[in-house]
């Protein structure tokens, strides 16, 4: 039995894939007979603090007398332990992958380059403390090679209990789970609605990040004439609910620009045996969705989109063929807590 | 209201004041407010990181993720926050533990002047005993109520969260 201390950042009220899989692991890891304990740090990603606060997590005093640190959400690997193992979910994209780009999140000026130079020589020194470092998918390892010259291995992360998930039938309506925020694109998949032929609808799921984006989806819905077509849960539903919604969906839908791993609902879906339609440009459900072969892969269109519902709506067929397929790719791939236990602490 | 209630944390040691935290936030939230624990990590065994630690416990952003901060122990109450009420545990034998690990008087005074900064945007001081009332008054020149934490589920916690929240 191990002292395994699990330490990731998070933001206070807000639920999401970095909470889960904190969460999660820690349950695992106590059913596996470890012993565990979570330290949790508030953290706020606005450039202008964000030197400082990584300086706290960088001096917070943990005891040697732990057998394994397990850092998740950054910047939590900045904590130092002799026993520090890094399970990498993402980079501060603002300073890697989208700098350059409008999500950039750091100024590009003198002291913005600071912040962001300083922040990679952080991240770099933490990196060669680990005595390993996992990725979550091969997206994020090979974000880690680019940007950090750091060899990781993928270590997929499971679902807390996917023997919940199952299928019921394939249903009219198309399921979103996810947290709404702009990078989920919630928005493109309301507007691909418009463009549909058939009588399929969408049940998007989660909580908005703020009053103003629940404000533009319910009008978007309005304006054209979505109504009876496009429902909004603006809430953290229960996991009885999503496996209950999951397991009537027609598919499942999940969107994200640039995603750093194939992302929870794609898992879920598979497990009740439902196919995924995600975007050519959505980075780590690609690794899992291949088109016509467990899911469809669209252009980041609405018109093309449309297309890919329709297409599920009029082949139900197609839709218990994509999802079984989806099912038997996770069974091939050993996405199980126990290979995760095992390599975080060989 | 979002209330974080904020402590130290030493993985793995569980003490009165762990309780009394996960007492506490339950008793928030019955009045329905928004409440978590916030563990400030904390070791006695590493004397000479300690003043750098104390330091940069003021560098964690809290601000905006809560509108109050309830802080039970030093050197987690030096976090930094506009709204912030001190109940504190333990203090003066947070200063003898300090003593006994041969810790320099002179760091111990830096610690000292640390709380003397940080007791300065507090809004309310509750402490549980006479002796931590007196250090408070003798080394931070402060006057404080003595609010004991109820032991049970008792109806006198309803006047504890009353005095706590601003």
């Amino acid at each position: 039995m191990m002292k395994i201390l699990i330490g990731s950042t998070y933001v206070p009220y807000v639920r999401g894939g970095a909470t889960f899989i904190a969460d999660w692991l820690k349950a695992k890891l106590e059913e596996y007979g470890h012993q565990t304990e979570m330290l949790k740090i508030p953290f706020l990603s606005y450039y202008p603090t964000m030197l400082q606060q990584m300086k706290a997590i960088r001096s917070f005093p943990i005891s040697e007398n732990i057998d394994r640190f397990i850092a998740i959400r950054p910047p939590s690997y900045l904590v130092k332990h002799p026993q520090k193992v890094i399970w990498f979910i993402h980079h501060h994209r603002g300073a890697y992958d989208f700098w350059g780009t409008r999500y950039q999140d750091i100024p590009n000026t003198d002291s913005g380059r600071n912040i962001r130079n300083r922040m990679i020589e952080a991240d770099n020194l933490a990196f060669s403390e680990a005595k390993k470092i996992f990725a979550n998918s091969h997206t994020v390892k090979n974000r880690l090679k680019t940007f950090n010259h750091i060899d990781a291995e993928v270590l997929y992360p499971p679902l807390y209990d996917p023997d919940a998930f199952y299928c019921d039938k394939y249903g009219d309506f198309l399921f979103y789970p996810s947290r709404i925020v702009h990078h989920k694109r919630q928005q493109l998949a309301i507007k691909a609605m418009k463009y549909t032929r058939s009588g399929v609808k969408l049940i998007i799921a989660g909580k908005t990040e703020s009053k103003e984006m629940a404000f533009l989806l319910e009008q978007m819905i309005e304006k054209n004439g979505l109504a009876n077509k496009v429902w909004i849960l603006n809430r953290w539903i229960t996991e009885q609910e999503k496996i209950a919604l999951m397991a009537k969906a027609l598919s499942c839908l999940y969107i994200p620009y640039q995603e750093d791993s194939y992302g929870y609902p794609s898992l879920e879906a598979y497990y009740s045996r439902k196919p995924v339609i995600t975007c050519t440009d959505s980075g780590g459900t690609l690794e899992l969705i291949e088109h016509e072969e467990n899911g469809l892969v669209s252009q980041p269109d609405p018109k093309e989109l449309a297309k890919c519902f329709d297409r599920l709506y009029f082949s139900r067929k197609l839709a218990k063929k994509l999802g079984e397929a989806g099912y038997e790719k996770l069974k091939s791939m050993d996405i199980s807590w126990n290979h995760v236990v095992r390599r975080l602490l060989s | 209201m979002r209330i974080a209630v904020v402590k130290n944390f030493i993985p793995f040691q569980k003490d009165c004041i762990d309780e009394l935290a996960r007492k506490l936030v339950n008793k928030i939230s019955q009045f329905g407010h928004q409440t978590e624990i916030i563990h400030i990590p904390f070791d006695w065994t590493d004397s000479k990181a300690l003043i750098d630690h104390v330091k940069s416990i003021r560098l964690l952003h809290l601000q905006c993720f809560f509108d109050q901060i309830i802080a039970l122990e030093i050197p987690a109450c030096f976090v930094d926050h506009s709204s912030k009420t001190w109940w504190l545990m333990n203090t003066s034998s947070f200063f003898q533990e300090l003593e006994k690990k041969n810790l320099k008087p002179r760091m111990i005074d830096k610690v000292i002047h640390f709380g003397a900064r940080s007791i300065a945007d507090v809004s309310a001081i509750y402490t549980s005993s006479i002796k931590d009332r007196e250090f408070i008054q003798r080394h931070w020149k402060k006057d404080c109520e003595i609010l004991s934490h109820p032991l049970s589920e008792h109806k006198c916690w309803d006047k504890v969260i009353e005095k706590l929240i601003c």
